[in-house]
């Protein structure tokens, strides 16, 4: 429990570093919206709308660094994330609550049966080293080093078009509501699976290679030949001796993975268009969008914050060696 | 300590025993035609060098050989003390998964590695009697693993305890516990005391023994400590280059050994008791099992070896000189060659 606590302290102490980092960066890019946008109009603006421009977007000059920061917590605290500037008036938390279920519902979803999979074939092909499946790891180590860019741009030009069932961009069929309908969910369904396929293609395999190897370590133990020694069933030995010992690094590892849910798929959302928060984070860069970006980042950094506590909880509960007594 | 005067029936009768590492002309030959019997209720000690191939053996009369090894001929016949008799090299999967443990249970050599770090003491004494008495109740198993703890000196709390709360020499009590929570016939023991201190060793020996009296058990020792064999054990085989060399009780051969690698092993420690001796050793190193010398394997380092010895290999027989169907050994030494 005392671990526990020290752990949540130092998950605290760093989120408060990252969003104070979070709050400097994009203050620290040259250049500003207003300044693209007065570019935009090709210098058809006067002195009073220029002023105005920055007043509202909150880049008043006169308000120091320091009560900018101050002001940046109080936001914070109260779930204001302050308005975007591409998607003008609309405030950064709504559009991160649009965006937001997409990304975690294709990514997520795609992370975990990528996890399950390729664990799964990793303790066969580790315990049964030397057969077909332990033959094919060479072909999906193969798939998983095309960059993902490439891949996911293959697939759009091999599998998607005009006449065909994989759609090539968007979350949803255009003409569509989101709602809970039937008709919706399958659009979306249908917009999901090519990317969720390529997403699958390119992970898999580094989870069948992380636990085959571990599974082949684990076999060599000394507990291994004894639970066969002991008569337990194959499956007994190889579920709950083998593997079971075996997960433990593949566990934190699929934590930790959790947390890029948010933020890695960058490439994902931008060569599909999907309407994710990786897509939102492309759009915010390309217009200089501070509040979007910093929503963004803010997002990105608690999921990875959480993840890596959800990790440490995950191995204190898997390996009794991790749990101090008392 | 010695219990000769117990019936000798056998329990396990290994016949013409090959192991091979590897397969065809690459194969290693580590046990080559060994011939040994264990008899109901005695010690019966295993001894040789490292890569004499008695863990080999060990691992091959129960079917564990990690690949490459091979079991390339031989049978062993184990006989329940009730029912007919079978060969275990014959069983099916599911046949010998029901073998293991409750007819042949093994401690092996790494007491700190035997026991799965995740799982609770109580989680792996469980499983196995789960998986050979499924009919009995979860509260009767508990009662089995706590009684059979106690017995090896493990409070029975300790149950919840997982393998690293655990010393070393508890948790090769508990491994022990666990090899006869399922009261055996054999019980292989490999090197059980290697990684234990002195005093543990013995403390864990003298519980063995009288567990062994208790439960009536048979015990193939297997160490390279010689000088722990001819304390404990009633009948002791000494293993050369994959070969049994000789074969005696233990008293004999501590008193009157006849193959000059067992004089050699008898001369490489001091003796406990009795007159002092000079420790010589054994000159040379043991053979490498990819190109063994013509002949008997151990005239090499062998200080009596003549023509013939590097000819001809050996057979493991009752010696001439002894009239004693107890003894057996493999050398050419006047006296020694087997009786025709």
């Amino acid at each position: 429990m005392k671990f526990l606590l020290q752990r949540i302290v130092f998950y605290l102490f760093t989120a408060w570093a990252a969003i104070t980092i979070n709050f400097f960066i994009p203050r620290m890019i040259p250049g500003d919206p207003v300044t693209s946008l007065i570019n935009k109009f090709q210098g058809q603006m006067s002195t009073e709308a220029i002023n105005s421009l920055y007043v509202l977007f909150g880049l008043d000059e006169n308000a120091s660094l320091w009560s900018q920061y101050v002001d940046y917590w109080g936001q914070i605290f109260h779930g204001d994330l302050g308005l975007s500037f591409t998607f003008f008036p609309t405030p950064v938390s709504e559009i991160l609550k649009q965006s937001l279920p997409w990304t975690i519902a294709l990514v997520g979803i795609t992370t975990f049966a990528s996890f399950m999979i390729g664990t799964s074939l990793g303790v066969l092909a580790g315990w049964r080293r030397g057969s077909w499946l332990d033959g094919l790891l060479p072909v999906t180590t193969f798939l998983s080093s095309i960059p993902y860019f490439w891949l996911g741009l293959l697939a759009i030009t091999l599998f998607a078009g005009p006449d065909s069932f994989f759609p090539s961009s968007g979350g949803y069929e255009p003409g569509l509501v989101p709602s809970w309908d039937r008709e919706f969910i399958a659009s979306a369904i249908q917009h999901s699976l090519l990317p969720a396929i390529t997403i699958l293609i390119s992970s898999v395999s580094g989870w069948i290679l992380s636990m085959r190897n571990m599974m082949v370590t684990v076999a060599s133990e000394d507990y291994i030949t004894v639970a066969h020694a002991k008569g337990l069933s194959e499956r007994r030995v190889m579920v709950s001796y083998a593997a079971r010992n075996a997960l433990l690094p593949n566990v934190s590892g699929f934590a930790l993975s959790l947390g890029f849910i948010v933020g890695g798929t960058l490439l994902v959302e931008i060569v599909f268009s999907y309407p994710g928060i990786g897509y939102n984070l492309f759009q915010a860069v390309g217009s200089k969008d501070y509040p979007l970006m910093q929503g963004v980042f803010l997002v990105i950094t608690m999921s990875v914050l959480m993840a890596n506590l959800v990790a440490d909880v995950a191995y204190l509960l898997l390996d009794p060696r991790t749990r101090k007594e008392g | 300590m010695q219990t000769s005067t117990r019936v000798k029936a056998p329990v396990l009768e290994i016949k013409n025993f090959n192991v091979d590492y590897g397969l065809g002309d690459e194969a290693v030959q580590a046990v080559r035609d060994v011939t040994l019997t264990l008899h109901r209720g005695e010690v019966l000690g295993l001894a040789g060098e490292s890569g004499s191939g008695k863990s080999t053996l060990a691992y091959g009369v129960t079917r564990l050989l990690p690949p490459p090894g091979v079991i390339s001929g031989g049978s062993v016949v184990y006989h329940p003390p009730t029912g007919d008799s079978y060969d275990v090299m014959g069983l099916t999967n599911a046949e010998l998964r029901a073998f293991r443990w409750a007819e042949t249970s093994i401690v092996f050599q790494g007491a700190m590695n035997s026991l799965n770090p995740v799982h609770k003491v109580s989680t792996q004494m469980l499983d196995v009697i789960r998986a050979h008495e499924p009919q009995l109740s979860q509260e009767a198993r508990v009662a089995r693993a706590k009684e059979m703890l106690k017995l090896v000196g493990i409070s029975a709390d300790r149950m919840d305890a997982y393998p690293h709360q655990l010393s070393g020499g508890m948790r090769q009590r508990v491994m022990i516990g666990m090899a006869l929570v399922l009261e055996p016939q054999v019980v292989i023991m490999d090197e059980p005391t290697t990684a234990l201190d002195v005093v543990m060793q013995r403390q864990i020996l003298a519980q063995l023994v009288e567990l062994r009296e208790r439960l009536g058990f048979s015990v193939l020792f297997i160490t390279h400590d010689l000088s722990l064999l001819v304390e404990f054990s009633d009948r002791i085989a000494i293993m050369y280059g994959g070969r049994i060399v000789e074969e005696a009780r233990s008293a004999d051969l501590y008193k009157d050994s006849l193959h000059p690698y067992s004089e050699g092993l008898l001369k490489s420690f001091p003796a406990l008791r009795g007159p002092r001796r000079d420790l010589s050793g054994i000159p040379g190193s043991p053979p490498d099992l990819r190109g063994m010398p013509s002949g008997c394997a151990f005239h090499p380092r062998c200080p009596h070896a003549f023509d013939r010895c590097s000819t001809e290999i050996p057979v493991l027989g009752v010696p001439e000189a002894r009239n004693d169907p107890d003894r057996s050994v493999a050398c050419w030494l006047p006296g020694r060659v087997p009786v025709a």
